[in-house]
């Protein structure tokens, strides 16, 4: 055997059992959603084709249009402020705080992402609430009027994004303070002497060392972002009006509440179509990067 | 590093106030649910008055309700084994996508990825209508075999580069055989990524509500937040006895983390990737 | 020689997963006897005496015994509730006896899922249920309403009325804006009204919309299924609540509040709409209700859950026997004593819950009205909801609710 075969022999065996479970339980039922797309299926009898029906009447359903809307809203506001938050606080934390105090406020920082979305969700409306939520009575101290977080078509979905920042960023820094922490420290200390600030070190060394990992955390955050729907469901069902209604809530509603399972996977087939174009735009921009670098 | 060798600017000092400022906002809302557990509140406000922390009686509903303690085993059981089955087959997966050429290689890695941009409302009930045809419901095998996904192999391939191509190059013509080398050499040097992914696999399962919800019938297989979800009824709801539920929830995998971390900063210290 | 191990390691993991479905699997036993499945949801208070699975065994283990069969009882928790029917019917998997709520009738009707029940009671039978016809949707028994109850009142603080001059709860609409103004004008720190439209489900709907709804002489759908919102009667109630707001009657704080019974407990809003079983919550204050009299009608929600027959279930008979079983005298009494207190369902049984209700429940029973089962339930009530948000927070006129809203059932939901 060729060493070349060997190595392709290799690697196969290591992703087979990956493979095997993704085939089955993701691939698989993609497909199976995809064909129920274009069927009309109430879960309960068997589907029955009806071509494209689904699709054209999602296009003219007010509903779809104002949570593709909001879903790409989400994504933008969510996805910038997350990782960029991540990245300045896993910086900081693995430039000045490699001690006890940092290890301790790095485990502060993680529990909303142990906590469930109904807990989150649950506690957040609280905090949110108009009359008398934790948050408005700050505000009042530095006598800022009320804000009707939730309840208002302006800030109903900034509310949320707020929430799902907060509940994420534990998350990616941890992934980010791990790559910090990989990058060999001789690298610094050869910029040291060489008199760059740390602002150098970070942009120079820092920020191209750890591009695969903000992809990752880019491309996460995306995929996670296009799927909001815990937080959105728990802490405004979508209202007032349809200022926070999301793609995953009107295929959750759709599948669960109105078994219209042929129309929910036609919508989902909508959502995947959309992140995969976003993840494409996203590979062309890291790739140009590279390239100029 | 030494702390001693640094230096406090004025830029770093405001630096470490935004992250005082920002861990005091993560744990707020949590010190607010544990105080409220306290309570026998039917509303959500939290009110000075209905506060006795001298009385654990919610916590005494919740952990000895009956079916408590078997949900809990299950819940145990459940995560453990998707910790390390994620653990196992995204790492085989990972390295093998990274560290060995093979046709199709960059094509299947595309088709993981893609898995992971379908929301699980959709494939839920093709899962479960399998499942079902197999017979699999109401076992841990569907509970398990839900949370491994293409998260793990896309987490740690990203952190793969860090692992020097010289060195098992170096192994193997030290005659050191394939297995050994992923064994005693890759796994070791991705031990801190193979932290966050425990973490995470440890989050999501503990969390998982739905699945556990269809997939189980029988009351004995319950996972914890099904079984917490009892504690809900329709009209009248004690939240505290609810914040006392999602409080002993919460506490598992807080705690784990906690212990994690450490291991996760001696991980690096003794890896060689501190270089 | 690598491989070898590898692929040991794979098979030992592959058999450890093997073992732990197996041990995983319920073991069913083989006593031949007659088997029946029963879903209830929850009910019991967490603090409560008895757990909902522990009285349920305790009553199926009488049963069994006078029937030699045997019932496995499943507690369903609200929580995405209807996921857990509908992959139940999906599978097959589906109880023989369940629990559902009128939201959900429509669709499993429309699958042929429920059976008619009707064939398996006497008429003697039937006259002794108080609600018997409420199961009666689309000209069939597919129902027997087991939880009728929590009719919605309209609660106001007696303390409150008094300092404003009030002397009894208001009873038509005119009274309700007049006593609003009252407190208005003179108890102005407290809100004269409080409304839940901040809530993230529409089931705030049953409370504030629906029965002045009804009030007006509404009616949801007309007898062939078709939306009738949109008509003279609907857009009087909706520009009725709208003038609440718009009047300063109901503040601002209502677009955001998700609980109206909490200003209420603090003495911060004279009024509000709310469940009868909420109304008890409330201790500390002076209260009274009344049931609001609309120009046309006097009519309120009431909620009606009703067990059902799965048409999968083999023994109908058994089934039947089970359903009668749990709606009976003993039964419910039972449970309205330890479990949950609700009104009685059989005129052979007596109101035993709280004194201030006894005449509501005994003489007001031809004013309760429960939701009508139509095609997209759910998402209408959803789509209206959302929509009422918005005219209240003065983005929709009442005109553009009702016809947005029915504009979107016909096109999307129909």
């Amino acid at each position: 055997m060729s060493r070349k075969t060997k190595e392709a022999v290799q690697g196969v065996i290591y992703i087979l059992p990956s493979f095997v479970l993704i085939l089955i339980f993701c691939i698989v039922p993609i497909f199976m959603s995809g064909f129920f797309s274009f069927t009309d299926y109430n879960i309960m009898n068997a589907p029955e084709f009806v071509g494209l029906d689904n699709y054209k009447k999602m296009f003219q359903d007010s509903y779809v249009r104002d949570a593709a809307k909001n879903t790409l809203l989400y994504v933008v506001m969510t996805v910038p402020v997350q990782t960029l938050l991540a990245l300045t606080l896993a910086a900081f934390l693995a430039e000045k705080m490699r001690n006890k105090t940092g290890g301790f406020l790095r485990s502060v920082m993680f529990i909303p992402v142990i906590a469930s979305a109904v807990t989150a969700g649950t506690i957040w409306r609280i905090i949110l609430n108009t009359d008398g939520g934790f948050l408005n009575n700050i505000l009042n101290f530095f006598h800022i009027s009320s804000v009707n977080w939730l309840g208002s078509t302006q800030t109903s979905l900034l509310s949320i994004c707020i929430v799902a920042v907060w509940k994420n960023v534990g998350y990616f820094l941890v992934i980010y303070y791990a790559g910090i922490m990989g990058i060999q420290k001789e690298l610094y200390e050869a910029a040291k002497v060489d008199g760059a600030t740390s602002i150098q070190q970070f942009t120079k060394i820092t920020l191209p060392i750890l591009k695969p990992i903000t992809y990752l955390v880019v491309t996460l955050g995306i995929i996670w972002s296009f799927q909001v729907f815990d937080l959105a469901y728990l802490m405004t069902g979508g209202g007032p009006g349809h200022s926070s209604v999301t793609l995953v809530m009107g295929i959750y509603n759709a599948a669960f509440k109105q078994y219209k399972m042929g129309y929910a996977c036609a919508m989902a087939m909508f959502l995947l179509i959309m992140i995969i174009i976003i993840n494409v735009i996203e590979d062309l921009f890291f790739k140009e990067k590279r390239e100029a670098k | 590093m030494n702390e001693k060798k640094q230096k406090w600017t004025v830029f770093s000092i405001l630096g470490l106030l935004l992250l005082i400022l920002f861990a005091a906002i993560c744990i707020a809302p949590f010190i607010y649910m544990a105080i409220m557990s306290f309570t026998k509140s039917t509303t959500l406000m939290l009110h000075m008055k209905d506060i006795n922390f001298t009385d654990f009686t919610n916590f005494q509903y919740v952990l000895g309700k009956s079916g408590f303690i078997r949900a809990l085993i299950n819940s145990i059981i459940v995560v453990f084994c998707s910790c390390l089955f994620n653990c196992i087959i995204a790492s085989m997966a990972a390295y093998g996508f990274t560290k060995k050429k093979f046709p199709g290689r960059e094509v299947i890695f595309r088709i993981y990825l893609l898995t992971l941009m379908i929301p699980g409302q959709v494939t839920m009930i093709p899962v479960f209508i399998m499942m079902n045809k197999a017979g699999l419901t109401n076992t841990y095998f569907a509970l398990i075999v839900i949370i491994l996904n293409a998260f793990g192999v896309f987490l740690i391939r990203q952190f793969m580069d860090s692992v020097p191509d010289e060195l098992l190059e170096a192994a193997k013509v030290d005659g050191c055989p394939e297995y050994r080398i992923f064994i005693q050499i890759v796994i070791p040097l991705i031990k801190p990524v193979l932290i966050s992914l425990v973490v995470f696999t440890f989050v999501t399962s503990w969390n998982d509500f739905l699945w556990p919800l269809v997939s189980t019938s029988d009351s004995s297989m319950y996972t914890l937040t099904v079984a917490l979800s009892l504690l809900k009824t329709q009209y009248q709801t004690n939240y505290g006895l609810i914040m006392a539920g999602a409080t002993v929830s919460f506490l598992f995998p807080f705690v784990m983390y906690v212990f994690l971390q450490k291991q996760f900063v001696e991980g690096i210290a003794l890896s060689g990737i501190k270089g | 020689m690598m491989k070898k191990k590898v692929t040991m390691c794979l098979l030992a993991a592959t058999m450890l997963m093997g073992m732990l479905s197996g041990c995983g699997k319920s073991g069913s036993s083989a006593s031949g006897k007659e088997k029946l499945t029963f879903w209830f949801p929850t009910f019991a208070a967490a603090d409560g005496e008895v757990t909902d699975e522990e009285f349920w065994n305790e009553k199926m283990d009488v049963f069994e015994e006078e029937n030699n069969c045997e019932v496995k009882v499943e507690i369903i928790p609200w929580d995405n509730y209807e996921e857990k029917y509908l992959t139940g019917v999906n599978s097959n998997d589906s109880p023989d006896v369940g629990y559902l709520y009128m939201e959900m009738f429509y669709d499993y009707i429309d699958m042929g899922a429920l059976s008619d029940i009707d064939k398996y009671f006497t008429d003697e039978e039937k006259d002794n249920y108080l609600y018997y016809d409420l199961g009666n949707i689309q000209g069939k028994q597919y129902a027997l309403p087991v939880i009728v109850g929590n009719p919605r009142i309209l609660t106001a603080n007696m303390d409150i009325l008094k300092q404003a001059g009030i002397e009894r709860v208001p009873a038509t609409w005119d009274e309700l804006k007049e006593a609003c103004q009252a407190v208005k004008k003179n108890v102005p720190d407290v809100a004269p009204l409080m409304e839940d439209w901040g809530n993230s489900h529409y089931g705030s709907l049953n409370s504030i919309y629906w029965p002045i709804f009804w009030g007006a002489g509404g009616e949801i759908v007309d007898e062939e299924g078709n939306l009738t919102i949109d008509t003279e009667a609907g857009l009087e109630a909706t520009k009725y609540i709208y003038s609440l707001k718009e009047e300063g009657l109901l503040p601002d704080s209502s677009t955001s509040n998700d609980d109206a019974l909490e200003p209420f407990k603090n003495g911060e809003a004279a009024m509000i709409f709310n469940a009868s079983s909420n109304a008890l919550q409330v201790t500390d204050i002076n209260w009274d209700y009344s049931i609001l009299s609309g120009p046309e009608n006097t009519k309120t929600f009431v909620a009606s859950d009703s067990l059902v027959m799965f048409k999968k279930c083999e023994n109908k008979e058994l089934a039947a026997k089970l359903m009668k079983y749990v709606t009976s005298k003993d039964v419910m009494s039972d449970f309205h004593t330890r479990v949950s207190e609700q009104p009685p369902i059989t005129s052979d049984d007596t109101y035993t819950g709280d004194e201030r209700f006894s005449d509501l429940f005994t003489n007001h029973g031809d004013e309760f009205q429960s939701l009508p089962v139509f095609k997209g339930a759910s998402s209408l009530y959803d789509t209206l909801f959302k929509n009422l948000q918005s005219m209240m927070l003065g983005e929709l006129t009442p005109e553009e609710v009702l016809k947005n809203t029915t504009d979107y059932y016909n096109t999307n939901l129909k």
